[in-house]
């Protein structure tokens, strides 16, 4: 088997037709062929054998059609960057693939967190911020189902991009049981939920994931699941927020509007003001509904 | 005079300049090392690059509603604190760590006196940089005095939390509309959050040193972090302050609960693991910050004003909506 190293090759890839192979949409089978033979493939040496890292999934080269194959740990940087753009062209690189090239980055070549963040930004169109590394960098980690799934583009990546940002024991739970389908949530429902897990202090994370598992383990539909986990963490974390809503649904309650009025107080109650909305068909309603927004005066106090 | 400022980075285009040797001189005269940026990993905040470029360095920051209406202008010939303070929205800001200082004083000048013209009223130093903690290697306070000196209907304000004021007795002249602000916490606070800075203690001597010279000075509570025992600490702290002040020393006091931008949290708990300040019931405000719930805040401020000697002491909120200062009766 001969291993070309790009790095020992002298920009070898610059003048080599691959970039206009890629860059041709519409190529004879044939010339496909031929041209396929100088699609690298990282590798990486372990000792007994050379390990096929990752190669666009749709020139699969088996060995003996196999083109140059470039040991991560001795190829440089630039020629990473070349061959990600190469294969880019070739066939759209896809999460999970992403998240696996960063994790042969991180750990084969040592790249650091800066290094990472610009090939990402700039070879893999990932936005170089940390946080969306770590979500990348975790991928490969998720369940096969998980990753089967966003290798075909059935989750969306933005709900990792939530969920990652939790302590690792809650979102291995979490993610196990997105794979297993026993939980469902969307992006703005994981948002939710990491945005109130960090609000948490570290020492009731025991507490909370109890409360995942009693709610994962619960008879309910996902739906009715999905609400009681973000329930019971949102009161756990925002208990004060949770009594002047709890409060104000008894307010409003003890009115007794007949159902004519909505009244919502503003958004975790920072204003003061409250929003109405209502509908009268009749003229002779109209009476009734002035009473019932008299009635709500006693609601200011609470903003 | 220390600074916390160990070494001094200075670009070909700075050193090339009178003010550049001279802050360089001062520089060597406290025991700063002096390099070029290039003989050094730029990795520290106790690191200090000096440069010549010619960008704008007063910025227009305005409030929009429900906060009260109030626009100032910050004048920042340093952006970036040597001061590491775990909640400073300064984390995110800004993108390079290491603080930058221009040596065209000039410019600045010229940008201040320009506004000044178009009707600009409220002037600050210290949003994106300690106000007075580099003074005594940039001496930079003593270039713009006579601009406001001049203009007298234009107020300055100088935050700081920092104790360097020799610079400032000895060569300036108190001025009826410039300000020295401290910021204030209690010491435990201080010494887990705000890190190398000044024990309170010590900047409240150092504002003494000042009030007594004839400066006008002020204090701001601000953030006030409602952790576990805050009621006594902040209550200790506001009776050391008036134990060694008289309130009739102070122009006013702000206070300002703690509030951030979306996403420092996360970075507060990247960069400082374990601080579980930032672990606490922040809801999303109306300007998109994340605040204590509004009654915990409000609650919190009716103690301070029954700490707080209101009779002979001017107090305001500090980045806090119309409502909050309606509730508490506060006149903006």
């Amino acid at each position: 088997m001969k291993i070309t190293a790009i790095s020992q090759a002298n920009g070898q890839l610059k003048t080599s037709p691959l970039l206009d192979y890629a860059r041709q949409e519409k190529l004879s089978d044939e010339k496909r062929a031929e041209q396929q033979k100088l699609l690298p493939t990282w590798v990486v040496d372990e000792g007994s054998e050379l390990k096929v890292l990752w190669q666009p999934r749709k020139f699969a080269q088996t060995s003996e059609n196999r083109g140059p194959l470039l040991l991560v740990e001795e190829t440089q940087p630039s020629h990473i960057e070349l061959t990600l753009e190469l294969w880019q062209q070739v066939d759209r690189i896809s999460a999970l693939e992403k998240g696996y090239v960063l994790n042969f980055l991180k750990n084969k070549k040592k790249s650091t967190t800066s290094q990472l963040k610009q090939l990402a930004s700039q070879s893999l169109q990932i936005p170089p911020a940390e946080q969306w590394i770590e979500t990348y960098l975790a991928f490969p980690q998720l369940p096969s189902e998980l990753q089967k799934q966003l290798q075909d583009e059935q989750i969306s990546i933005n709900l990792f991009y939530q969920l990652n940002d939790l302590p690792e024991e809650l979102f291995t739970l979490l993610t196990q049981a997105l794979a297993e389908q026993r939980l469902r949530l969307t992006v703005q429902e994981a948002r939710q939920l990491s945005t109130a897990v960090r609000r948490l202090p570290r020492d009731e994370l025991p507490e909370i994931i109890g409360l995942a598992r009693s709610c994962l383990e619960s008879k309910d539909d996902l739906k009715k699941q999905t609400e009681k986990l973000l329930n019971g963490i949102n009161k756990r974390a925002y208990p004060e927020l949770t009594n002047y809503r709890e409060n104000f649904s008894k307010k409003l309650e003890e009115l007794d509007l007949d159902g004519r009025i909505n009244v919502k107080p503003p958004q975790n109650f920072e204003g003061d003001y409250l929003d109405f909305s209502f509908r009268w068909s009749k003229e002779e309603d109209f009476e009734k509904l002035l009473r019932a927004i008299k009635k709500c005066r006693r609601l200011f106090d609470l903003v | 005079m220390k600074t916390g400022l160990k070494r001094l980075l200075v670009e070909r285009e700075a050193r090339n300049t009178k003010r550049g040797r001279e802050i360089i001189e001062r520089a060597e005269r406290l025991g700063i090392e002096v390099l070029s940026p290039d003989e050094i990993e730029q990795n520290s905040r106790q690191s200090l690059v000096l440069n010549a470029v010619s960008s704008s360095h007063v910025n227009k920051w305005e409030h929009h509603p429900p906060l009260p209406d109030r626009a100032e202008n910050c004048i920042s010939p340093v952006e970036g604190c040597p001061f590491d303070c775990c909640y400073c929205y300064l984390l995110t800001y800004l993108q390079e760590s290491v603080p930058r200082a221009t040596v065209n004083y000039e410019l600045i000048y010229q940008e201040i006196e320009q506004r000044i013209k178009t009707g600009e009223k409220y002037f600050s130093l210290g949003e994106l940089s300690d106000g007075l903690e580099l003074e005594p290697v940039m001496h930079f306070l003593p270039f713009i005095w006579n601009l406001f000196q001049k203009n007298e209907q234009v107020r300055l304000e100088i935050r700081s939390k920092s104790i360097n004021v020799g610079p400032v007795l000895r060569e300036l002249m108190p001025l009826k509309n410039v300000t020295f602000a401290w910021t204030l916490s209690p010491p435990s606070v201080a010494r887990r959050i705000e890190l190398r800075t000044a024990a309170p203690k010590e900047r409240i001597k150092a504002l003494k040193r000042l009030a007594e010279a004839g400066f006008n000075c002020a204090l701001r509570l601000d953030p006030i972090i409602l952790q576990r025992d805050w009621e006594e600490e902040y209550r200790q702290l506001v009776e050391h302050i008036f134990a060694e002040i008289n309130p009739k020393q102070l122009q006013y006091i702000i206070l300002g609960c703690f509030r951030f931008p979306a996403g420092l949290d996360q970075t507060i708990e990247k960069r400082f693991p374990g601080r579980d300040f930032i672990r606490d019931e922040f809801v999303r405000g109306p300007d998109g910050k994340y605040r204590y719930p509004r009654f915990r805040r409000t609650a919190a401020y009716r103690k301070f004003l029954n700490w707080l000697p209101v009779e002979n002491l001017r107090v305001g909120l500090c980045m806090e909506p119309e409502y909050i200062w309606n509730d508490l009766v506060i006149k903006k």
